[in-house]
């Protein structure tokens, strides 16, 4: 008896019962959401079979995202495969419904792991997906640790955001001559368009910058090992931020800390809705229409990042 | 020393495996939309009047099995109550596994299939003894506690403290019958063992409570750790939270998607607790027919034929047949001998 059932057992699971042969299955790499007098335009990128070719792309218009995915399939006579999926491209247009609809369609997909990056991008053209996903993947990451305009952002996080604090922001690129990161655009309960400045300022508040070189009148100064911490005293926001500078003259630190002071400064006031607010609102408990804020700058001035380090 | 007998280290690694049953299934579900107070409070509340039933549970030993060993058709009709219990357990603990792998792993596999190959599993361990489920248990504690700390170090840069904020007291919130009553009822299986069984009884005693004191401070950390890296909101959200904190393991830019690898923890749970609640009704359905071949028999057949036919279950029906069976146990074990 024993022993049928450890064959019984050994031939469940080699997993033949559920087994999918590879040219059945159609593997996505991109996706992309664009809107068009209301009705979802859907953009399949997948990786193609043929050797000469890369990858194919599919589109779809339709009302709802399931019957344009449906309909990608019946063309492909494949079924989608979205756990390979590295990048989802949105457009410009959306509305606070649109990221609704989306994020509850890769929600309810088994294939999705959501951890793939996501980006909006102005003007949506179908030109953007002639550029490889991992090239935006890699872009997106170097960006953080140069100019500091924006990370890569996955579905999950997006969606966390947009639960915990009603907005998120997402990486917003643009095609001209070239792809070019511009920052972020804030979603949900506000639709904004961040400037480059108030970009770098979210990144300095979320603590996602570790190295920055700045551009500041045309000058650049490179800044090491950032950290930011936000806490809570007296019913005000306590901002600190802390990096390390290399250059040559110590009232570089002036101009540093002035601009960064400036740009989160002027961010705050500029965006009422903002991510500090729903930060604030977590520490005190208490909605407030005014936020209280400090901000403390430490840039500390080193000759060298291997030897020691002066104020 | 008998090799046969159970050590009390090995007995109490046994007893935070059984504990740890329903934890990462329907337990989980308990604390959604509770803020951080509301988790602690829960937890501690469970943890303290635990302790009453522990108590309950020590001193049952013994008793349990002198008076269900007694003829008569009082005790045989219990029997055939906790023979069911065991049963609900069992298919609970089969389904949600079959229900998770189909979920992570095999979205186009048949869950009966999952849940039969399953339970071929449990059967073959079930006829093996306690005393296998136990060495198997403290064998799998190893991979369990290795893949506890992959998961804790290599997601300690995704914690967000500011996801455990507001820190608000609200008593409205607080619910710890759920999770007293789905962690200490497996517990109570392991009544079968004969007391003379277990080498040194005082020590399992202290061992029992160490036990069940980390139990109840790794559900604490464990919970708190996912809503600090998911947030409270996404936590309510997504049926499998502790399979997305392990969605987001990242180990050097090389080693991704292990939640595939990493989800054996659900596994051993799930296997311990239903190898144990087969072996507990193959063991009582013994000392109550003689014919027990046929019984058992009989028994499979059911267990199969509820696995083929069941396609949902509430967890309510869960809560009520453990706190039957927690019930029947005390009334068992306070009867005299």
């Amino acid at each position: 008896m024993k022993k049928i059932l450890i064959i019984l057992v050994v031939l469940f699971l080699t997993g033949c019962n559920s087994y999918n042969d590879i040219n059945n299955i159609a593997v996505v790499s991109s996706i992309g959401i664009d809107m068009q007098n209301e009705n979802y335009k859907v953009y399949v990128k997948v990786l193609s079979s043929n050797q000469e070719n890369k990858s194919d792309l599919y589109e779809s218009i339709c009302s709802n995202l399931d019957e344009c995915f449906d309909d990608i399939n019946n063309k492909l006579m494949k079924r989608l495969y979205l756990t390979h999926l590295d990048l989802l491209i949105l457009s410009n247009n959306l509305a606070k419904e649109n990221y609704d609809h989306i994020f509850d369609f890769f929600l309810n997909q088994k294939s999705s792991r959501n951890a793939f990056s996501t980006i909006i991008i102005k003007d949506f053209d179908k030109k953007i997906f002639e550029y490889d996903t991992k090239d935006i993947n890699n872009m997106l990451d170097l960006s953080i640790n140069t100019t500091g305009l924006s990370k890569i952002i996955t579905l999950d996080s997006i969606i966390k955001d947009m639960l915990n604090y009603r907005l998120s922001y997402i990486p917003f690129l643009e095609i001209n001559d070239h792809l070019e990161i511009k920052g972020y655009k804030t979603i949900y309960d506000e639709n904004k368009i961040l400037s480059s400045k108030e970009s770098i300022s979210i990144n300095f508040i979320k603590n996602n910058i570790n190295n920055i070189s700045l551009i500041i009148e045309e000058n650049n100064y490179n800044l090491e090992s950032c950290n930011s911490l936000i806490n809570s005293k007296d019913d005000k926001l306590n901002i600190n931020i802390s990096c390390k500078y290399k250059g040559e003259e110590i009232k570089d630190t002036q101009i540093i800390k002035k601009f960064i002071y400036n740009s989160i400064n002027n961010f705050i006031k500029d965006n009422s809705d903002n991510y500090l607010k729903y930060i604030y609102y977590k520490f005190s408990g208490n909605k407030k229409d005014i936020l209280d804020y400090d901000i403390n700058i430490d840039i500390k001035y080193t000759e060298d990042f291997g030897g020691g380090i002066f104020e | 020393m008998n090799k046969d007998k159970y050590t009390p280290i090995e007995l109490s690694i046994f007893s935070f495996l059984l504990m740890n049953s329903f934890t990462s299934t329907i337990l989980i579900k308990e604390f959604h939309n509770m803020n951080t107070v509301s988790i602690i409070l829960s937890i501690i509340c469970a943890f303290l009047i635990g302790f009453i039933f522990l108590k309950i549970y020590i001193n049952s030993f013994n008793k349990f099995n002198i008076n269900i060993n007694k003829n008569g058709l009082f005790t045989f009709v219990l029997k055939i109550f906790l023979i069911i219990c065991s049963i609900i357990i069992l298919l609970y603990s089969t389904f949600n596994l079959s229900l998770i792998i189909k979920d992570i792993i095999l979205p186009n596999m048949n869950q009966k299939i999952i849940s039969i190959t399953f339970l071929c599993i449990c059967y073959i361990l079930a006829i093996k003894g306690i005393k296998s489920i136990t060495i198997a248990s403290n064998l799998m504690f190893m991979v369990y506690i290795v893949v506890v700390l992959i998961t804790f170090f290599f997601n300690l840069f995704n914690i967000n403290p500011i996801n455990l904020l507001p820190i608000k007291f609200n008593l409205e919130n607080i619910s710890f019958y759920k999770i007293l009553i789905l962690t200490i009822s497996p517990l109570f299986m392991l009544l079968i063992i004969p007391k003379e069984d277990i080498n040194n009884f005082q020590k399992y005693k202290k061992y029992l409570y160490i036990s069940y004191t980390l139990f109840y401070s790794y559900l604490l950390v464990k919970i708190l750790f996912i809503v600090s890296i998911l947030g409270i909101k996404y936590f309510s959200l997504v049926a499998y939270p502790e399979i997305d904190v392990l969605k987001m393991i990242n180990i050097f830019n090389f080693f991704e998607r292990l939640e595939e690898i990493l989800i054996i923890n659900t596994f051993i749970q799930n296997l311990i607790t239903s190898s144990l609640s087969l072996n507990y009704i193959y063991n009582l359905s013994k000392s109550s027919l003689k014919s027990n071949k046929w019984m058992i028999r009989i028994i499979n057949a059911i267990i199969l034929l509820l696995i083929i036919k069941i396609d949902v279950l509430s967890d309510n029906l869960l809560v009520i047949t453990a706190t039957i069976f927690i019930i029947l146990n005390t009334f068992i074990s306070l009867k005299k001998t």
